[in-house]
């Protein structure tokens, strides 16, 4: 990716037949691309009875499905649980460590992400660019991809590493100054990895009656950030664009997928990506799935899209 | 204008001057503030690893220490320039220079959120270092955290890693956390890790090429050593050389 250009939209070849609202997304080579009725037809056709978009989670006949244990009681400081041998179960199958280096220090780190296409990670946008915190290299380094990664497991490994072929975050997380709302981005992978693990669905939400989980690789149980951990938590605080929740967080569960545990229409089917711990002391949040976050992972889901870098265009 | 008038300007003017003087006087003594224990949102207590970009780009990079899980913890603080920088001695609180924070220096940054990646990544929203940075009182990690081995260096060689020179050690050594006695390879010295030697008051920062095979050293390194995957880079956040 390229720095901020001075006039961002100069150089994009618009439809003049096609109204801006139609737009989706901005390549950085100048295409654009638009919506597309079988994108809406879509969208509409997985809409429920209340009106919310309920996209499933895949989980091939050949995975196990992790129980859940019984939710915790959300109290106290720490309610994590360290994951096992059910790294090869969905969900966990499905969860990603993602191994990168930042190119102003060269040293290796990692987020967490979750397959939702069978070549797609979703992740935190500021685990792919960060201008704030590397200003003179703020694109990531190419991202290997460890699906179900967990040492305390008997198979720790067992997906491999997959190497990324190209990314994509938010026209606006870049030219809007990084704001939290945006903080979500995509990987995607060289290969179809995700036909194995099974892929994560997602879904809109008006209120949460369970516990969220939320599972990733914290650097204060293993400074490695090999070890798989998951926990619970309630909602605290929503705002149209964001979700602030209580599950006990750390560095390196940035992109962390946040599902509904037990949510009986759609199970594993994220609502939040986990971003950041904020001042409150109780209290994390990540981008809401919503909206046109949705639509952008409808698209990730459909295959709608071509082999060039595109980046979402928020229609106001 | 008549004498009087004359008089009561020149007077004036006088005051004015020595009222100019005298406010030239107190920005040029460090300012007292009052203590700001009123800002609100988290607050991480570590050390300066790394001011590179510190004038260039109001960036330092820190070490949090967490002393309930024996880490540190690898994080970039931005600190935009409505973000007060103070120094904090003895309970009294002076405006203190980015440009004049250095390595090994305790800081305190109070932050509104923080990015969970690894390195966090926060931007401050206030930055109260605890030390005045001098050299007897620059503090390695180690003193508060455990190091995740001890050993003696056995082979230096140089080395590349993503385009930056580094060395290459192989130490013969015992992990701290489960004792075990191996020998660590792939652990790499870039031009970050901070090197320590003991002084007489306390520590010194030194450079790459003041280590050599037969030293006896503490080694922190960025995160833990990888033996799930042989031949990771495996650099190094902090060295300390106990003994010749």
């Amino acid at each position: 990716m390229q720095p901020a250009p001075e006039e961002p939209f100069s150089n994009f070849r618009f439809d003049p037949s096609r109204p801006f609202e139609e737009v989706l997304a901005l390549s950085s080579t100048g295409e654009v691309l638009y919506t597309s009725k079988d994108l809406e037809d879509k969208l509409e056709a997985n809409r429920n009875a209340d009106g919310i978009v309920e996209i499933q989670s895949l989980i091939p006949n050949s995975l196990l499905i992790q129980t859940n244990p019984e939710p915790l009681e959300v109290i106290g400081l720490d309610e994590r649980f360290a994951i096992g041998n059910e790294n090869i179960e969905f969900p966990f199958s499905a969860i990603v460590n993602l191994r990168f280096s930042w190119l102003d220090t060269g040293s290796p780190v990692w987020c967490t992400g979750w397959l939702v296409r069978r070549s797609s990670v979703i992740t935190a946008a500021h685990c792919l660019y960060d201008a704030v915190a590397h200003p003179t290299e703020p694109t990531s380094g190419k991202v290997t991809a460890y699906p179900g990664l967990n040492s305390l497991s008997d198979n720790p490994s067992p997906y491999g590493s997959w190497t990324e072929f190209d990314r994509w975050v938010p026209y606006e997380w870049i030219y809007n100054g990084q704001p939290s709302i945006w903080d979500y981005g995509v990987v995607r992978l060289i290969g179809t990895i995700g036909d194995r693990t099974g892929l994560f669905g997602f879904r809109e939400f008006n209120q949460i009656n369970g516990f969220l989980e939320l599972a990733g690789y914290p650097f204060d149980k293993d400074s490695s950030g090999q070890q798989l951990w998951s926990g619970y938590g309630g909602v605290t605080n929503l705002e149209p664009r964001l979700v602030y929740y209580s599950n006990d967080t750390y560095g390196g569960e940035s992109g962390s997928p946040v599902w509904e545990n037990g949510y009986p229409t759609c199970q594993f089917c994220c609502i939040a990506v986990h971003s950041r711990a904020t001042g409150d002391g109780i209290s994390s949040n990540g981008p809401r799935v919503t909206s046109y976050f949705l639509y952008q992972l409808l698209y990730e889901r459909e295959e709608f899209r071509l082999y060039q870098e595109f980046l979402p265009l928020i229609r106001k | 204008m008549n004498i009087h008038h004359r008089f009561i300007y020149t007077v004036q003017i006088l005051l004015l001057l020595l009222s100019g003087c005298s406010t030239t006087l107190v920005v040029d003594t460090p300012e007292i503030t009052p203590p700001t224990q009123t800002k609100s949102g988290i607050r991480l207590n570590g050390i300066v690893t790394d001011t590179s970009y510190a004038v260039s780009h109001n960036l330092v990079h820190i070490a949090l220490v967490d002393e309930s899980n024996q880490i540190g913890v690898p994080g970039v603080v931005s600190i935009p320039p409505e973000a007060p920088i103070l120094l904090q001695e003895q309970g009294v609180f002076s405006p203190f220079k980015i440009e004049n924070i250095v390595i090994g220096q305790k800081v305190t940054v109070i932050a509104s959120e923080v990015l969970e990646g690894v390195p966090f990544s926060t931007v401050a929203t206030e930055v109260l270092l605890r030390d005045t940075g001098p050299k007897d009182s620059l503090t390695p990690l180690s003193t508060w955290i455990k190091p995740h081995f001890e050993g003696v260096i056995k082979d230096i060689t140089t080395g590349n890693n993503a385009g930056f020179s580094v060395l290459n050690l192989t130490i013969d050594g015992v992990s701290i956390q489960d004792n075990a006695k191996i020998q660590f390879q792939f652990i790499s010295i870039t031009e970050k890790s901070m090197i320590w030697i003991k002084s007489k008051d306390g520590y010194l920062l030194e450079k790459p090429g003041y280590l050599v095979p037969g030293q006896s050293v503490s080694i922190l390194l960025f995160q833990a050593y990888d033996s799930q995957f042989p031949g990771t880079f495996n650099p190094v956040l902090e060295i300390i050389v106990n003994s010749e």
